[in-house]
Parts: C-alpha cells; structure tokens; sequence
C-alpha cells in the first residue's frame, strides 16, 4: 500500500555556479559582456546608460527621455523606424530604474544583421521634435489621472515623497503641473548628457557565434569612451515614525497599505541576513505576513515585502490591499509580526523551509543564458565582485535563527518605517 | 521543435513528458479539463474558487505549499473561461514531491469549514482589487453579458457577482470536485531533467491508484449567430472615455483561426500597427488602442478598445475605428504587412518556448484541445495565411450587425 502521509526524501541544492559573461573589446575602448547557450534562441541585447531617475532635476524627464528615443530619429520618422525594425520580428523594451535607463532588442540570429543599424540609429540620433513630445505628454498626463485613481499608486507617491523628500530625483512624483512645464531642450539636455554610447554597459546572451560577435563590435563601437556618471545623491532625510500618514480616498473598497524604510546596500555586511529575514516577514507564500493576512485572516488577496537594491543603498518596502475597514488592523498585524521577530527566535523549521525555497529560486535564476546574465549585469552595473554574490548563495546554508534575530531588532524597529495608508475613513465593507 | 512522449494511464490520465537535459529544473503541470463555461449559471465563479481551494491541504498532506517550498519549489495555477491550469517548478532530483503533492489533491481534497472560509473571504478580495476597485476594472464583467447572449462565456472567470462566491457551501465545492477532478479529467506533463523511465515510474506509483470518475459530456449551448448590432453606455468615475468593441470570432482549433490572430495583429500590434499609427499618432483620438482576440477554445471575442483623449468625442472616435476596419475589408493587408506580423509571431514563439514552464503549458493546452503536435506545428499554420484570408475573414466577422459597443463614459 503506497504511504502517501510521508514526503518523498529529498535533497537541497548545495553548490552554485555563475557563468562568467565572456568580455569582448570594442575600438572605442567600450567592453561588450556575451553568455553563450546551445539552444535556438532570440539574441537578447541590452544596454545601459547611465540615465536613471536619480540624474533627472525634475519628475518624469528621464522616462520621457527614453520614451522618445522610441519616436523620430534624424533620418525616419517614428513609424518607418517601427516598421522597419517590426519587419524582422524584432522586439524593444526598455526600462528606467534609480541610477540606469536600460533598453532591450529581442531578434532571431538571423535578422540580427537587418535589425541592429536601426536599433543603433534609434540610439544615437533622435530628433526629438516638438510636435511628438507633445502628443507624449499629453498621453502621459492622460494615463497619470488613471493611474491616481488607483490607492496603490496614490499610497506609493506619497512613500516616495516622504522617503526621500520632495525636491530629491526619487522622491519627486508626477504632476500634471510638472508635465506641462517639461520641454523639448529639457529632453534633448538629458539626453546629450546621459545618453552616450561610449559610456554604456553592454551584454548579449543567446546562441552566441562570432558572426554576432562581429555585427555587435561593430555596431557599438560608435561614439567615445567619456567619464562615467557617478550618482552618489544616496544620502537624504527620510522622516519615518510608524505613525500611518492617511490619505482619503472616497468609496474604497479596499484600502492600500505601505510600509518603507531605507536600507543598508549589497556590500554592507548585515544586507545578505535582512534579505532572509524579509523572505520570512513577508517574501514569499510561505511568509508570516501571508499567513496572517491572507491565509488566516483572508483580509487581502495578497501582501508582499521586497527589498529593491540600488548602488548606494537599498528600500525595503512592504505592501498590500486589503479590506477598507481591515486597513488599521492590517498596520497593527504587521508590526506585530515584525516584534515577534525580534522578540521570539525563528523556529528551525520555519528557517529551514525559508532557505530551502531560497535556494531553490537561486537554481531557477541560474537557468538559461537570459536569467544568468542578470548577475553579469549586476556585478558590470554596480562594480561588484562574485565573491560577493557567491557570499549571498553561501549566507543562506550558514545563517542561523538566532542571526536573523540580531538584524530583526536593528532592522525591524517601528520608529524606523514610514506608513501609509489609502482608503476611506467613512465607508466599510458592510456598506457596499 | 519540442520533443514529447504521450500516453495514456489505465485510470484515463494523459501524460506527456518533455525531455530538457540542459535545465537542473523539473516541472508538473496539472491541466483540468473545467473552466467557468462548465459553470451553473447560478454558481458562478466556481472554477476559480475551487482553484484557490484547491492550496487547502489534500486528504493525506495538511498543508500544500510548505513541503513544496522546502524542497526547493514554487507553484502556482490560473483558471480562465476553458480550464483550470496547475504547475510546480522545483530542482529536478525533487520531482518526486511534487508527484506526491498533485496526487493527493487528485484523489481528494480535505474540505474543511475554515478553508472555504477564508479563500472565500481570498476571492472577495481578490474580486474587488482586480474588478471593483480599478478605474475600469469591471469591463469584462459588462462586455461578456453584452456580447454573449447563450454561451457561458457571457460570465467572467471570477464570477457574476460577488453573492455567487459568498453563498458558496462546502456541499457545492465538494459536488464540484466530484464532477470535474478526476485522473480521466486531466492531463500532466512532466518536463524538464526527468528521465522517460522515472517519469513512468513515478506515473504509475502515484496516479495509477486514484480511480476513474464519470465525468459528464461537456454540453454546452453554442452562442446563435449575431445578426444585429447592440450597444451599452456605461457612466463611472473614471478620467477618461473608452470605447470597447466586441466581434465573435471562431474557435481555437477552427482553421481560420490563423487568419484571425494575424488580422488583429495587424490592426493592433505595435508601433507600426495600422490602428496605433492611424489613430494615436495620426488623429490623436486615443492616448492608447489596442486589438486583440481572447484565444479562447470556443468562439472567442475580437476585441477593438482604447481611452480617447480628453475632448474627444466617442462618435467621432468609434467612426474612426470603423473607417480603418472598412478600409482593411475594401483593400485587404499589404503583403509587407502581413510577412511583418508573421515575423513577430515567429520571434514571439521563439522567445516563449524557451522558458521549460511555458513549453509544459503550451503542451497540455495542445493536449487538452486535441493535438498536441499543435505546439510544434503552429508557426507553420501561420506561415500559410494569405492576404486574401486576411481580407475574407475581416469581411465575415467585423461587420456592423455583429459588433457590440460599448461606450465607457467618464461622469
């Protein structure tokens, strides 16, 4: 009779390894990063600039800058570009984090050649002409008055403002104001300043042979090595207190509840045991928050908490929707579960799941040419070494509940955390 | 091209394993043939409560996810209006605990009070921060009543209305269970760094017990023929107007279906689309447009839809639409155009068949539709689309008496 009480043995994965990006020169000085894999596969090409919204004076210029580099260039107009670059089944992406602006060109191999001049003049020249940033912005402040229909979005601006204060490039947020007053040579400045090709940091990963090779050198090697950028503007005032800053928003249904604080970097020796000791506060399913939350109190459908690295520093941050009349509550709980952590060590067990799915999301992002080269990216990026991401694998065996204590009670202090809550005072659930 | 073995258990399990040594990973994915167009029309929102309910503990294991996450894995599962998917990504040398795990929720659930209790209380809040509390978040639930008169897609996954959920007793969820979650029900691919021979091994150990179900003949009423035009206004509180049009489409496996991914494509796909380039860029009625179809197994929805900007009026923006669909039934798609789209589509498949769990579910959704060598096949079935079954499908579907509007006015 098969016994289907008892778990299957089973073992944990114990070693890692990251691939070493291979590093190519380029005429202008520049180093291109590859990772090669066997199997078919789109080539994914990403490049960085130094253009994050660290640099920007003032809120939304640098991803309105990126945005327009996806308009007219100097010898197309927007839609031929579009065309000619969709006609080859290529695919663009782009994002703007804290300190890097990065974009992104899918293609098949064999289309790489066709595509790549139209990606480098979508680089290199654009035209940024009056007309299409107007019809930009005026999208922009369209999809803004949605977006601050939401309570997430209105909780979230309101942490950004308060984390690091109104007049710091990451605590400004949208306007419409703001977006009005944003013109043509505001774009072209950001633009000539961040945006140089000598200064990128480049990577390829997919079936890598040197014909790829060859095409990339090539097409990258435009433009010159200048100095790098270095955004140091990490040190600001936040004002936290653990009291809830409330916003009202009538009629919600459900209330947005956020947690911040600022936090330690990579490189501080303390940053490898709060990233454990916020998987058991709030980083997974299996997480305490979740079981609260969710699974006990069924108050929300969700609730995360995530520690976002930059350079300088880190944000660690938790967040959730729940029930409007459950949003006091919700605060309480959550402050609760993070004095427990402090005051009660981490049972064995508990620990011992937490790093066992640890480990088993390292092995899953170590799987495939894409996923490794997020590490790649991340050491090229912040200047770090693989020691230290090695470190981070290693401290996930070695740490101990009584470790996790000891950044708990440095780390988990209320008076630290910023709160914000968005819902409405006069209604309840019962009401609606 | 995907490499697979099929067979089939005593029990009526479908099993298709996936062979990918160049991953440390492993995946099961559990497919359930039931999807909320099974529903009673009274009882709505079943298949995706079930779903929830189904993370509640199983007849012999308390607890579903924390064996799971220490060994390593993660899981998750989506239910849509055709059926219920359920997938573990976890190390490999672990695949035997994730045959443990699916296998006791197969053969029974544990069904206690506090469970439905709580995911009940899930689901409601889930419903409200995905539909009731959104600037538009509702659409669907006012597109689907509009555009299906019979069919049950005239429902959404979640639910009609939140009191479908709330009434819910644990006598209903355990009829359901008894229904639809049975071996000869499903189908389960196993993938990734698992060898065919312990893949059968583990198959036979911890499936082949669980019994057969009747499982009843899926009957559902077909939707008539559209041959008049209906409309709906809607005043919310939102800061912009939209403009939703809903067509009837064809089904999954119908061959035309081909023709109808690559029509919306072309009218909705990127900058260079016909109506992102006529109608943000050029006339600047909307700040965003989109065209796309459902993809569902039966016949689907095309839908046109995008927030104009403000000032602009919803006549004249939908009169806009309808001039760049009649200009595509007068003239048809350009051959550049149409190789376009066929190239993005090749690309796109490409990029998603890399990802080990993507190809485990494009396998068991081939499975469940009656082929699955259409997960190798399909790109081929694109490549064969002509401008001229771009132009007669456009001419068939997109015509005024079978359209449903839907004006989503700011108050």
């Amino acid at each position: 009779m098969l016994n289907r009480a008892t778990p299957p043995p089973f073992v944990v994965p114990q070693s890692f390894s990251i691939p070493l990006a291979k590093k190519h020169a380029l005429a202008n000085g520049n180093i291109l990063h590859s990772i090669h894999t066997d199997n078919d596969a789109l080539l994914k090409i990403d490049v960085f600039f130094p253009a994050g919204r660290i640099f920007q004076k003032q809120a939304s210029v640098a991803a309105l800058t990126i945005d327009m580099l996806f308009e007219s260039t100097q010898k197309r107009s927007a839609m031929q570009l579009a065309e000619a670059m969709d006609f080859f089944g290529a695919y663009t992406d782009y994002s703007v984090r804290a300190e890097w602006a990065s974009l992104t060109l899918y293609t098949l191999n064999k289309h790489l050649a066709s595509v790549i001049p139209y990606f480098i003049e979508l680089l290199t020249l654009p035209a940024f002409k009056d007309e299409e940033l107007n019809i930009l912005i005026a999208r922009e402040i369209q999809d803004l008055n949605v977006a601050l229909e939401k309570n997430n979005v209105l909780a979230q601006h309101e942490v950004s403002r308060r984390q690091w204060g109104e007049n710091h490039p990451l605590g400004m947020t949208p306007t419409v104001a703001n977006y009005h007053s944003i013109t043509r040579a505001t774009i072209q400045g950001f633009f000539d300043q961040h945006y140089k090709l000598g200064d990128a940091k480049l990577f390829v990963a997919g079936n890598i042979d040197d014909n790829v090779i060859n095409t990339l050198t090539q097409a990258f090697s435009l433009g010159k090595k200048a100095i790098e950028t270095n955004a140091q503007l990490w040190e600001a005032s936040p004002n936290n207190s653990a009291v809830p800053v409330f916003i009202e928003k009538p009629k919600s249904l459900q209330a947005a509840v956020r947690l911040a604080r600022k936090h330690v970097p990579r490189t501080h020796p303390d940053y490898n045991d709060t990233q454990i000791l916020n998987l058991i506060l709030g980083g997974y399913f299996g997480s305490r928050l979740m079981d609260n939350l969710r699974e006990d109190k069924g108050f929300t459908y969700g609730v995360g908490s995530n520690i976002a690295d930059y350079r300088w520093g880190s944000e660690w941050s938790i967040g959730t929707e729940v029930k409007n009349d459950a949003r006091n509550e919700t605060v309480s709980e959550i402050f609760k579960e993070m004095k427990r952590l402090t005051e009660e060590l981490v049972e064995m067990d508990e620990l011992d799941v937490a790093r066992n799915y640890l480990l088993g999301q390292v092995l899953r992002s170590l799987d495939g040419a894409y996923q490794q080269m997020k590490y790649s990216e991340t050491i090229a990026l912040n200047d770090y070494s693989y020691d230290l991401l090695y470190a981070g694998f290693h401290r996930i065996t070695t740490i101990t509940p009584e470790d996790i204590m000891v950044v708990a009670k440095k780390y988990l202090d209320p008076k630290d955390w910023l709160v914000v809550v968005c819902g409405s005072e006069g209604t309840t659930s019962a009401e609606v | 091209m995907i490499n697979f073995t099929r067979y089939t258990l005593e029990n009526g399990l479908r099993i298709i394993h996936h062979y990918d040594e160049s991953t440390p990973l492993a995946v099961l994915n559990v497919l359930y043939d039931v999807g909320s167009r099974d529903e009673d029309p009274e009882k709505t929102g079943f298949a995706h409560l079930f779903e929830h309910l189904m993370f509640g503990g199983s007849i012999n294991i308390e607890d579903y996810d924390e064996p799971l996450q220490l060994v390593g894995g993660e899981n998750n599962a989506f239910t849509s209006n055709d059926a219920t998917n359920y997938y573990i990504q976890l190390p490999a040398e672990n695949i035997e605990t994730a045959f443990w795990l699916e296998s006791d929720r197969m053969l029974s659930l544990a069904f206690n009070k506090e469970s439905l209790d709580v995911q009940r209380n899930v689901v409601c809040e889930e419903f409200k921060q995905r539909y009731l509390n959104q600037p538009y978040g509702d659409v669907w639930l006012k597109l689907r009543p509009l555009s299906y008169t019979t069919h049950p897609y005239k429902w959404d996954t979640i639910g009609k209305e939140l009191s479908h959920i709330e009434n819910a007793t644990l006598a209903d969820v355990k009829a359901f269970f008894k229904k639809y979650y049975a071996p000869n029900n499903a189908i389960l691919v196993v993938s990734g760094n698992v060898s065919l021979e312990q893949s059968k091994v583990l198959c036979e150990k911890w499936f082949a017990p669980i019994p057969a179900a009747h499982v009843p003949v899926r009957a559902l009423p077909s939707e008539p023929i559209q041959t008049s035009a209906r409309k709906l206004n809607i005043k919310a509180n939102v800061p912009a107007d939209a403009l939703y049009l809903a067509f009837h489409g064809v089904k999954r496996n119908d061959p035309r279906y081909y023709a109808m991914d690559l029509l919306t494509n072309i009218f909705g796909l990127g900058e260079s689309s016909r109506l992102y380039y006529a109608l943000v860029k050029e006339k600047q009625l909307f700040s965003n447009f989109s065209c796309y179809h459902t993809g569902s197994f039966d016949e689907g929805l095309i839908i046109f839809s995008g927030k104009t900007m403000m000032g602009v009026n919803l006549q004249t923006a939908e009169a806009a639409v309808w001039e760049e669909i009649e200009k595509l039934i007068q003239d048809g798609a350009r051959e550049e155009e149409l190789t376009k789209v066929k190239n993005k589509i090749e690309s796109s498949h490409v990029y998603e068949m890399m990802s080990l769990l993507e190809r485990s579910i494009a396998i068991a959704f081939a499975e469940v539709q009656g082929d699955v060598n259409m997960v190798n096949e399909e790109v081929s079935h694109f490549q064969k689309v002509t401008c001229d079954d771009i132009k007669t499908f456009a001419k068939a579907f997109l015509t005024r008496e079978k359209c449903n509007t839907m004006y989503y006015e700011k108050v």
